[in-house]
């Protein structure tokens, strides 16, 4: 760089800063500068109009995403609503399904029924306090399904006649044979100790029988299928189909429950 | 033309922060830039930078002859640094240290006219040099660039 040049450059520079003090002493004077302010503003606001619309754009779509995520925070908290709605609405769903079998006085519900004795006994939430007794023959849909075994305070066992442990006598309606009937513990009910050569059909009804004072007669159990099978001695066995349907047991009745004002229900055992 | 579109995307980015933020002295790297690398165009230079001082002045600050006092200044400075030393002492790291503190008196005001006031001066200033220093870098590397072919 030449002494000429840089002579004429700090020239130009020292007459830049007189001029900008200059200006900066007329500075706090706004009216001074006020319309040259107006001025550049207003033809600066076509060039930076992109700028402007750039802006505009980037600041609605950051309001857009805001507004998404404060719907979807609802969107949230009402779906979450909803389901504890739905399980309240269950819950007193249930609630009223209780009371409604509660109300029907002699029926009591199967409250528990074990996987591993599901085929001998179920629990029902009737006991002493309700009248029910041992021995007392339970049925379901007006068939015989086992009988109580053993009753507390306020539940009671109920021994299935699928059970291999419940002997019932029973008696063929249009024969008037008499039998035992019992189950095997895998759900199948037997007639037992009925004589070979009676002659027995498929579709006959069998009965609890009139042997003792255990069981109220003329309580149906099931009917006669085709399947039999000769056991020990001179006798042979027919399968029985039960009229219960002791797969799905929700409800039971306990035949000869004792009223509330001491008399039972039914015909006396 | 090169003073133009600089000063023009400064303005653009001031917009597009709408005076939040700080954005990078544009204008002033291209002016420090253009300087040091034309011995001849001093005169030339620093008209663009008072007069773009100005426009600035008018157009943001609201006090005409502030920016363009530093600006004038700046460039009087690293002229005078840049051209003080040998030729063989005209390398890029020196290069960018001028040019880098070319900037300090301009980020200085800057953030003091942005209103930050306590420890908001350091927030602000390691702020503005997280982008300021990868600017000065990329302008040395184009620099030494630049000289690499110009001596082949």
């Amino acid at each position: 760089m030449t002494e000429k040049h840089l002579g004429k450059e700090w020239i130009h520079g020292l007459l830049m800063i007189i001029a900008s003090l200059l200006l900066l002493a007329a500075a706090p004077r706004k009216d001074v500068f006020k319309g040259a302010v107006d001025f550049v503003g207003e033809i600066l606001r076509y060039p930076e109009y992109p700028a402007v619309a750039l802006e505009r754009s980037a600041k609605r779509v950051s309001f857009w995403f805001a507004d998404k995520s404060v719907l979807q925070e609802r969107l949230g908290i009402l779906e979450e609503e909803n389901t504890r709605l739905r399980l309240a609405w269950s819950v007193g769903s249930a609630g009223s399904l209780k009371q409604e079998l509660d109300r029907f006085y002699g029926y009591a519900r199967v409250t528990l029924r074990e996987p591993m004795s599901w085929w001998s006994e179920v629990r029902i939430n009737k006991g002493t306090s309700d009248g029910v007794f041992f021995g007392a023959p339970v049925l379901h849909n007006g068939h015989l399904v086992g009988r109580v075994s053993s009753s507390e305070g306020n539940f009671s066992w109920v021994e299935l006649i699928t059970s291999s442990s419940l002997m019932i006598p029973v008696v063929i309606e249009e024969t008037r044979d008499l039998g035992v009937v019992a189950g095997d513990g895998e759900g199948g009910l037997w007639l037992l100790y009925v004589p070979e050569g009676r002659v027995l059909s498929e579709g006959m009804t069998v009965s609890t029988a009139m042997v003792s004072e255990a069981l109220p007669p003329g309580i149906p159990v099931g009917r006669l299928s085709s399947e039999s099978r000769k056991t020990g001695g001179a006798y042979l066995a027919w399968r029985v189909v039960p009229g219960a349907n002791i797969t799905q047991l929700y409800a039971l009745e306990i035949f000869g429950q004792m009223t509330p004002n001491g008399g039972r229900e039914g015909p006396s055992p | 033309m090169i003073y133009v579109i600089s000063w023009y995307i400064q303005d653009f980015l001031w917009v597009l922060g709408t005076g939040k933020v700080l954005v990078p002295e544009i204008f002033l790297l291209i002016l420090v830039f253009l300087s040091l690398r034309g011995p001849s165009r001093g005169v030339e230079i620093l008209w663009a930078g008072f007069l773009g001082g100005i426009l600035w002045d008018l157009r943001w600050i609201g006090f005409p002859g502030l920016s363009s006092l530093f600006y004038v200044v700046t460039l009087l400075m690293s002229r005078w640094a840049w051209f003080s030393l040998p030729v063989s002492g005209r390398t890029v790291p020196v290069f960018g240290a001028i040019l880098w503190a070319a900037f300090f008196p301009v980020s200085v005001v800057r953030i003091f006219m942005g209103g930050a006031r306590g420890l908001g001066i350091f927030t602000t200033y390691f702020l503005q040099q997280s982008y300021l220093l990868p600017l000065v870098l990329f302008a040395s590397l184009i620099y030494g660039w630049r000289l690499k072919n110009s001596d082949a």
